[in-house]
């Protein structure tokens, strides 16, 4: 059996073919069995003769990502970059934007970590999310209570 | 109305609480102490705050009630 990720125009992956034959086609790309297995497959692109994609995990030094709304505590973000495989990416550097509310910050990722603080003196739930076009994005909520 | 802003600084990001809920909260404040002790012989000044309070008061509804 002869397994393709699908390309749409600009070379990202949209779908995984498993065909009897071979096909040749620059929009399908022959992938391995563990790369047909694998459901990161769609946050994938082709660049430089290869399958990559990346994903930003978020995470807090908090318990169930809550602090208190009193503008002190403080709460520590941090943003992880990994590939489809689920491999930490400790050579990436780049800027990762962090988004909360709409309002913006550029983060330094070095390494392929990067972390930011974070402090509420109003009590709600906030949405905290990555944004970096190519990857697919973390979304998380913090509650300041 | 939003209730807080976000600001980022240097270290991160900062929530507070939004100057126009502050404001909102003030005006409320007015009106209920005025309608909880009333003024035998208000000023001009309190008069005016008053009409401005309740007006600034309706327009919030108004804007309500388009959404």
């Amino acid at each position: 059996m002869y397994k393709y990720a699908q390309l749409d125009d600009v070379a990202n992956v949209i779908g995984v073919s498993d065909l009897a034959f071979q096909v040749n086609d620059p929009k399908l790309i022959p992938i391995t069995d563990a790369q047909y297995a694998n459901k990161n497959i769609f946050i994938c692109y082709y660049a430089d003769g290869v399958i990559e994609g990346y994903y930003t995990k978020l995470t807090t030094n908090k318990i169930d990502n809550s602090l208190l709304a009193d503008g002190i505590d403080t709460m520590t973000i941090t943003v992880e970059v990994y590939d489809y495989q689920d491999v930490f990416q400790n050579d990436w550097n780049g800027i990762i934007t962090l988004d909360i509310d709409g309002v913006t910050k550029d983060l330094d990722v070095v390494n392929g970590v990067a972390s930011t603080t974070f402090k509420a003196s109003v009590a709600d739930t906030y949405l905290v999310k990555t944004v970096k076009g190519n990857f697919r994005n973390a979304e998380i909520e913090v509650t300041a209570q | 109305m939003k209730k807080h802003d976000v600001t980022v600084t240097d270290k991160g990001f900062e929530v507070k609480t939004s100057q126009e809920y502050l404001d909102k909260q003030a005006r409320e404040q007015r009106i209920a102490d005025l309608k909880a002790s009333p003024k035998a012989n208000p000023s001009n000044k309190d008069i005016q705050q008053l009409l401005l309070d309740t007006t600034d008061r309706l327009s919030e509804i108004y804007e309500l009630l388009k959404k």
